[in-house]
């Protein structure tokens, strides 16, 4: 990770902790997705304050395995992260990419900080606010791709928000030919998934944590297949409780 | 009082307001028809294109530099199967300050029919922000 990268995502992403059973050197921003990670678990949520990185990627692993490829049964983030790194591009991290990749983040960013500026009526009609949560976590998966783009090394065509008079916001990726849109809405939670390669498409709520996102991001850079559907029960916020229990 | 069903080949139109809601194409982003509680938009056969891209107040409320979305009822139609648009107009008569012209879309567009429509709408005026 750059300077400048570390320098922009700084205030999402805090200094690095040592990896329990993984990779530091080869990882390091998986590290910071995990501190991240970390950081954002709210209190009275021991299930990422007190778990290893392996025990919830485990457990991610067994809730919600990729259709179609085949990939290490009980692997950590790091050999998930692995998983992906080789098959999207061999060559080395150039500083325009960084640099290009960057900046996308960047302008997704600033303009998600913008809507938080809008007025009621923001669309000329009767548009409603945005809902600060949602505007965080739509701020937080631009980060978060962010770091796995330069990770694969890979500039994505577009990194792109979009407001809908109804305060939802979208966050759009294109890549590789595939589309993937992140929808954030006033409520909050669950978030929609829409992804489309050609004329296949899916559309559906997600509860779209951290390992779920740079699950569709592997999707979307071809190197895992799509991520099995969340049951209606883990989109349920109190089912962190139960999760925490099992940790 | 509303009119009946309106015909496929009618043209309805929708202010661009704001740079955030078209891509640096100058495309239209899905984000742009999604409205949970019904987009609005205007029968242009009842409007100007003045009053639907600056306003129907006196003074026009929005920006001189407010672009135009435009896209038919057809295109609603086509999206999905009950996807469609109904006059609501916001003024008792033709002749009213308020939006006689305004319509809503039936439903709350998916993604994917949003992006369809987005593929489909023309942006004229272009904004000039």
């Amino acid at each position: 990770m750059t300077t400048a990268q570390r320098s922009w995502t700084q205030n999402a992403i805090t200094p690095s902790t040592p990896l329990q059973g993984g990779s530091q050197s080869a990882s390091a921003s998986i590290i910071d997705i995990w501190d991240r990670m970390q950081r954002r678990t709210a209190p009275g949520e021991p299930q990422t304050a007190n778990a290893s990185i392996t025990d919830i990627w485990d457990w991610q692993l067994k809730t919600t395995s990729p259709h179609g490829v085949s990939q290490p049964a009980s692997a950590s983030i790091t050999d998930l992260w692995d998983w992906i790194r080789p098959k999207t591009n061999s060559g080395g991290v150039q500083s325009l990419t960084v640099a290009e990749i960057e900046r996308l983040g960047q302008l997704a960013d600033e303009e998600l900080r913008r809507y938080l500026t809008f007025e009621p009526a923001w669309d000329g009609y009767d548009g409603l606010t945005f809902n600060e949560q949602a505007i965080d976590r739509a701020r937080q998966v631009v980060q978060l791709a962010t770091v796995f783009f330069v990770d694969v090394k890979m500039v994505p065509d577009e990194i792109t928000p979009g407001p809908a008079s109804d305060g939802s916001v979208d966050v759009e990726f294109s890549a590789c030919g595939r589309t993937l849109i992140f929808t954030f809405d006033r409520e909050q939670f669950p978030a929609r998934v829409y992804a489309r390669e050609g004329q296949s498409t899916h559309d559906r709520e997600d509860d779209l944590q951290d390992a779920t996102v740079v699950r569709w991001l592997g999707w979307l850079v071809g190197s895992l297949g799509v991520p099995d559907a969340v049951d209606a029960a883990r989109r349920d916020p109190a089912y962190r409780v139960p999760l925490a229990i099992r940790l | 009082m509303p009119l009946g069903e309106i015909p496929r080949t009618e043209c309805l139109w929708r202010s661009v307001y704001k740079p955030d809601q078209i891509k640096k194409d100058g495309t239209l982003k899905p984000a742009f028809f999604r409205d949970k509680r019904g987009l609005s938009c205007d029968l242009a056969k009842l409007s100007t294109v003045d009053a639907s891209r600056l306003g129907h107040a006196v003074p026009p409320m929005w920006p001189i530099t407010s672009g135009l979305a435009r896209f038919t009822v057809a295109n609603v139609r086509d999206v999905g199967a009950d996807s469609d648009v109904v006059h609501e107009p916001l003024g008792a008569t033709p002749s009213s300050r308020e939006n006689y012209a305004h319509c809503q879309l039936t439903k709350w567009l998916t993604t994917e029919e949003a992006t369809q429509l987005a593929r489909v709408a023309k942006v004229d005026p272009v904004p000039r922000f």
